[in-house]
């Protein structure tokens, strides 16, 4: 039994404990999180990978383990290299135009880590992310872009030693400057706050798309089906990384400037490894 | 020991729960309230300084797993062991009435003092709708998952013969 007096410091005690994380200032308070968040981390990945053990081994009855051990290390490596043939075109491509038109070509080959998805979503549901497997020890920084084969995923937001939280393209809260890869046509993306599942989605009782392009210039023509791509004008996204498809251009009611509705390419619903630019 | 040892055992299991399987449910908006539900039954249930305890673990492990501002979690969290504490003798610690009353006013709490924090933040994508319907899954899940929560801990508890003795009666003071 304790008496009322000892309450009391318990309950000074957490009053000051709130103020104190309340009052945090933005380093100390992921630190905070960071460092709990990796006391949790081995036992997060052991449980995703025991999860996901089970699912394969499920999905795949009746054969043997090894072959899907083997099974997912090719699908591991795959990915890798869609991903290296992806930038290699895009590379032949650029080179091709630097050759005829300036005469020379260097691009240094972006360094990519691999990173496994452990959860989607924070707590609460405010903000679209992804917590990654890999952090400050594997060279992890806050800011960095996230990509798969496929294209853009979102950059990294809070790090901690053992994982990363990603905030995804299609969050509001998520910007990016990009262009289309056509007519090279510059604008702004954001997320439009809908889960992107790679189709129309009812969302609040209406159809809306993930993602959001501002700022086209009225002088360039738009049309469905255009690509975006990474524009390199922002400080964390390489340039010419594919973003996702026009679906609908319209023009601001200001008069002023054009929008568009963008699909992204990756499929942000079913990641399980996506590459973080270490650059 | 025992009840230490489930204890412990407890909070990283709802706290994993929670990150594990919110995706899972219609698409991220609806989130299960695993470990506002495991403070409550700690709350209701059981001696005060586990009571506590539970409320600065539990509210620090949500906060980590929070974007934002950490300490919100461990506030609310705080409030309702101290409400728990403070009413103890005016309600029945045992009683579904009462685990679902808890759940849902920690569940509105939180939400709505989040949305506040979001505010301040200059969030976008704060929808009046949005608001609403997430407020009002928050809660709906809540009544789901508080009264369940609480009979699986108290059936382990039980079970393993670590039932505290002043259980149900908070004979604290």
């Amino acid at each position: 039994m304790l008496a009322l007096r000892d309450k009391r410091i318990y309950f000074g005690v957490l009053v000051l404990l709130v103020l104190v994380l309340l009052n945090l200032p933005m380093r100390g308070a992921r630190s905070v999180r960071g460092a709990i968040r990796d006391i949790l981390q081995p036992l997060e990945t052991s449980l995703v990978a025991g999860v996901r053990r089970v699912s394969d081994w499920a999905s795949a009855a009746g054969r043997k383990n090894h072959l899907m051990q083997e099974n997912v290390r090719l699908e591991r490596e795959l990915a890798e290299r869609e991903f290296r043939i992806l930038e290699l075109e895009h590379i032949r491509r650029e080179n091709d135009a630097l050759r005829q038109q300036l005469g020379f070509a260097i691009l240094s080959p972006r360094p990519l880590l691999v990173a496994e998805v452990t959860a989607r979503g924070e707590l609460g549901g405010w903000w679209q992310t992804l917590r990654l497997n890999k952090g400050h020890r594997d060279g992890v920084l806050p800011d960095m872009a996230v990509i798969t084969a496929d294209g853009v995923v979102g950059r990294t937001m809070d790090v901690s030693s053992r994982s990363s939280e990603v905030l995804l393209i299609t969050d509001p809260n998520s910007k990016l400057s990009a262009k289309i890869e056509r007519n090279l046509a510059f604008g702004i993306m954001h997320g439009a706050g809908v889960r992107a599942s790679g189709k129309d989605q009812l969302e609040l009782l209406a159809l809306a798309r993930p993602a959001e392009m501002h700022y086209l210039p009225t002088t360039h023509e738009i049309s469905p089906g255009d690509q975006v791509h990474t524009s390199g004008l922002g400080p964390v996204f390489p340039e010419g990384l594919p973003i996702g498809e026009v679906v609908s251009v319209t023009m601001h009611e200001s008069g002023l400037y054009q929008q568009a509705e963008v699909q992204p390419f990756a499929d942000l619903r079913s990641l399980r490894y996506v590459f973080v630019v270490l650059e | 020991m025992y009840l230490w040892g489930v204890f412990l055992l407890s909070m990283p299991a709802a706290l994993l729960l929670e990150t594990q399987l919110r995706f899972l449910a219609a698409g991220g908006w609806v989130y299960l309230p695993w470990m506002h539900a495991i403070v409550v039954y700690y709350a209701l249930r059981h001696r005060f300084p586990v009571a506590f305890t539970a409320a600065v673990i539990g509210g620090l492990g949500v906060d980590a797993y929070t974007v934002g501002q950490p300490g919100l979690a461990v506030l609310v969290y705080g409030i309702m062991v101290y409400l728990a504490d403070r009413f103890r003798r005016q309600i029945v610690a045992e009683a579904f009435i009462t685990a679902v009353v808890f759940g849902v006013a920690t569940s509105l709490v939180y939400g709505l003092l989040r949305i506040g924090l979001l505010l301040m933040d200059g969030h976008r994508g704060l929808s009046g709708a949005r608001i609403l319907i997430q407020l009002g899954l928050g809660g709906v899940t809540a009544v789901i998952v508080t009264p369940f929560v609480g009979v699986l801990m108290q059936g382990i508890h039980r079970g393993l013969d670590a039932v505290p003795e002043e259980e149900g009666q908070h004979v604290n003071t």
